[in-house]
């Protein structure tokens, strides 16, 4: 019986051991999947793994409970390697929100197939589908979030999560997340001396930047003249063409922004939509200009409303007298005029600006001036009179034009902890500083909010049909929604840009190309020349008055030039040939390092540690 | 302690004496090169990031860690050095770590000798170098995983060839089980949560989660677990095979 038991243990020993071990493993990775989810280092130089604290505020702040949905095409993705890592990040992302949530949040993925109730509830959602899945299916790659139930039920979408916008996934979510939480719309005030409300009284229209805020938000008009204080619920204040502002109301905006609130100035040093008399009854004269100056003092800024910026190569083409005339002092500035890092520019394709004016950071500032739009380096700055003078012929603002070689800045975040332009007053409430750091956009135009410069209206049964051609409006809209939110929301930037590409290859690669451009313009104009010599000396067909033969020195000429024709045909096509080659030999030079020259030292090593262990033993013999 | 590191130096030493180590060490460093280089484009794709060099590791460890661990335990007892080794006053589990780490240590070594890689695609562009850090830690603790799995094979068998092809072969099932043609292939026929699991189970799916730049402890713990699993079933194989 003894044998017997103990014959039995040491067989089963191994199985039961290894069973044991399977199981054990099993259980081990089942539970750190399921309760390991937030320990972790994030090695990245830009921590793009790791909520910022701005998320973490907006996530702890959340009151109700909520479902968040991914739909990612599964399926349709498998050929498209980077989308699903994209997916990965996002899923991650999405994951360690819902566990810093401690079960407000509750987070699922669902694969919406084709032709299922999933892709149903995903379109009717607001998800957009790329096409271009696996054997053509579309791809659904958005977020849902949902909050209470039945008829109270809310939701918020991300359409589709662009790999163009990977950079601000986190403040997309975060701000998906914002306004779940929080469904009220801002509250914008608007201080214009412009007629940026319309006039009901004559039938016309609010301008359609306006309109659109009256979507997004809750907007009320105040009065610069009667204007004591800002009502703190108010999020953004947006000040339009400060004109002739009372010192009262210029105090108000000032407290505004030191108590924490959110403010746009629309400066310019020439509104083309103000309607007071350029000169009055009275014989006031009145540039149409508008100034912040006591406050851009106080906060720092350099902002002269009397000069405009012109920019050639940016300039907007019009129309005048039948012909096109491009205007350097209207421009179109594009992507590579927008600040990519900013969430307010980082989308947008094209601003239109009329006229603007330019901002700088005055020489003893801490504050700190983040560009959203600038000129190109091919501006220069003059008067603004010389702007309203040239209006009857635009192309005179091209002559003498010498490009000073600056990018101008036309908006800009500024950032600092404010200081009081009104250190005098100190009533109830008065801060001289504020008590944290905060932000004010900077504009120097105010023509880029008129309908004329981004839309284009075409009648349509009865309506008015708008087309957009320019994305001043949203350009607005994303201030306001950018500024609107919480200041956690507003703290969360934009990562740096996640590629990385080969610099010195680039640098290589632009220098080849210009070196091969030199070369190819001076082989062509070779070629121009030999090709216009030979045709000098061959008779001309046809021709009555050319000689019919050529003399030998001619045909010996002739046949110089058609050799030269070739040589420079081969050249060019060994100049293409040659474009790439400096980029190869570095290639080849590091595929020989790596991939010979160390190996080939390490199997050296061997060899002399080999020889001399050889040698010690035959001396040991 | 001191047994398992002094078997660890003396079992790295042990390496080096032969030309065996040279001769692996330079295979890793030309097969890795190439296959970084040809094989994963590094140079024409023009991004300052090692992936492609990354991409190819879990395919190079699949032919040579056999080849590191097939003599670990079954040389041993194919020529009788086990019983040699038993008789000494170290424990199973200590031999067996002990021979682990050097193999590892080994591993890392070989690693190391890859750093004009990690120089060129500084030299070429700025690299994220927290993620090249953590691409080489992911690195070295698949290939953990991996000798642990031959350190188990090798115990199974007196033959090294066996041991090879049996450690090969369950690698490469450890590398299949996260493919997504895998998962695809078994999509209909097992439960959603079953192909979780079996997600959960891939070594690269860990390993690449790691190489992103993210030291998460669900990976850390998994390459542990793996490591302990099969160096536990090593000293299970061995323990038996001394009591027979």
């Amino acid at each position: 019986m003894k044998r017997l038991s103990f014959s039995l243990s040491r067989a089963n020993r191994l199985r039961v051991g290894l069973a044991a071990i399977a199981v054990l493993f099993m259980a081990v990775i089942g539970l750190s999947s399921l309760s390991l989810r937030t320990a972790r280092v994030d090695l990245t130089e830009d921590r793009i793994y790791t909520l910022t604290p701005g998320t973490q505020e907006i996530v702890d702040g959340l009151a109700k409970p909520m479902t968040v949905t991914l739909y990612f095409s599964e399926h349709a993705t498998r050929e498209l390697p980077q989308l699903r890592s994209y997916e990965q990040r996002v899923q991650e992302m999405l994951r360690e929100i819902a566990v810093r949530a401690h079960g407000r949040i509750r987070f699922r993925v669902i694969d919406p197939v084709p032709y299922s109730d999933d892709e149903d509830a995903a379109e009717s959602y607001g998800l957009t589908p790329a096409s271009g899945g696996s054997n053509g299916e579309r791809v659904f790659f958005g977020l849902v979030g949902t909050t209470g139930t039945g008829e109270a039920a809310t939701s918020q979408a991300i359409p589709f999560f662009d790999p163009a916008r990977e950079a601000f996934v986190e403040y997309d979510i975060a701000k998906l997340f914002y306004e779940l939480g929080a469904p009220r719309k801002p509250r914008i005030g608007v201080l214009s001396s412009l007629p940026v409300e319309g006039n009901m009284v004559i039938g016309e229209q609010p301008w359609a930047v306006i309109r659109q805020l009256d979507q997004l938000a809750n907007v009320t008009s105040l009065d610069g003249d009667t204007l004591k204080q800002v009502d703190p619920s108010i999020n953004v204040l947006l000040l339009i063409h400060p004109k002739k502002l009372p010192e009262d109301a210029q105090y108000a905006i000032d407290q505004y922004v030191l108590h924490g609130g959110h403010l746009v100035v629309f400066v310019d040093p020439d509104a083309e939509l103000d309607t007071a008399p350029l000169i009055d009854s009275s014989g006031t004269v009145d540039d149409h200009d508008s100034d912040l100056r006591r406050l851009f003092e106080a906060w720092g800024v350099e902002y002269d409303p009397t000069k405009v910026v012109l920019d050639r190569s940016q300039a907007l083409t019009i129309e005048l007298n039948g012909n096109s005339v491009p205007h350097p002092a209207m421009l179109g500035l594009s992507m590579q005029d927008l600040n990519h890092d900013d969430v307010v520019t980082a989308s947008l394709q094209r601003i239109n600006f009329s006229s603007a004016g330019f901002f700088e950071l005055s020489p003893n500032t801490k504050a700190r001036m983040l560009p959203l739009v600038q000129t190109s380096d091919e501006a220069m700055v003059v008067p603004s009179q010389r702007v309203r003078d040239a209006v009857a012929d635009p192309s005179t603002l091209l002559e003498n034009y010498e490009p000073s070689h600056d990018r101008y800045v036309l908006a800009a975040r500024l950032r600092d902890t404010f200081h009081t332009a009104f250190p005098e007053r100190k009533g109830k409430g008065h801060l001289d500083v504020a008590a944290a750091p905060g932000e004010v956009i900077l504009v120097g135009d105010t023509d880029l909010l008129s309908d004329r410069l981004w839309l284009d209206v075409q009648p349509l049964l009865g309506q008015q049909q708008l087309t957009p051609f320019a994305n001043n409006g949203d350009f607005i809209a994303n201030i306001v929604d950018n500024l609107g939110g919480s200041t956690a929301l507003l703290s969360i930037r934009g990562r740096a840009n996640l590629q990385r590409p080969f610099t010195r290859v680039r640098a290589m690669q632009a220098a080849a190309d210009r070196k091969f451009i030199v070369k190819k313009r001076e082989l062509e104009n070779e070629l121009y020349e030999t090709q216009r010599r030979l045709a000098e000396l061959q008779p001309a067909k046809g021709s009555a008055t050319a000689p019919t033969t050529l003399t030998t020195q001619q045909r010996k000429e002739v046949e110089q030039y058609l050799q030269r024709k070739l040589a420079i045909g081969k050249e060019l096509r060994d100049v293409q040939h040659q474009l790439n080659a400096e980029i190869d030999a570095l290639g080849m030079r590091l595929k020989f390092i790596n991939i010979v020259l160390v190996p080939l030292l390490v199997a050296i090593v061997g060899l002399v540690f080999g020889w001399r262990r050889t040698r010690r033993v035959r001396q040991e013999l | 302690m001191s047994a398992v590191s002094a078997i660890a130096r003396r079992e790295l030493r042990s390496y080096f004496v032969t030309p065996v180590a040279y001769v692996f060490m330079v295979i890793f460093l030309v097969m890795a090169g190439v296959l970084t280089f040809y094989t994963g484009d590094f140079y024409d794709r023009g991004l300052a990031d090692l992936q492609p060099f990354f991409d190819m590791h879990p395919w190079l460890y699949l032919v040579l860690v056999p080849a590191v661990t097939m003599s670990m335990w079954a040389e041993e007892r194919a020529s009788g050095t086990l019983e040699l080794l038993f008789s000494l006053p170290v424990s199973i589990s200590q031999a067996v770590l002990g021979k682990f780490l050097a193999a590892w240590g080994f591993i890392g070594i070989c690693l190391v000798l890859t750093f004009p890689i990690w120089i060129t695609v500084n030299y070429l562009g700025n690299p994220d170098n927290g993620v090249v850090i953590s691409g080489y830690i992911g690195s070295w603790l698949m290939a953990g995983a991996f000798l642990a799995v031959g350190a188990c094979m090798s115990t199974a068998t007196r033959s090294q060839v066996i041991a090879f092809i049996l450690t090969a072969s369950v690698c490469f099932v450890l590398l299949l089980i996260g493919q997504s043609q895998v998962l695809d292939f078994f999509q209909d026929a097992v439960p959603p949560k079953l192909i979780g699991a079996m997600g959960q189970l891939s070594i690269v799916r860990h390993a690449n989660a790691i190489a992103r730049g993210v030291l998460d402890l669900r990976d850390l713990m998994y390459f542990g677990a793996m490591i302990v699993a099969w160096l536990g079933a090593a000293v299970l194989v061995l323990d038996l095979k001394r009591t027979r």
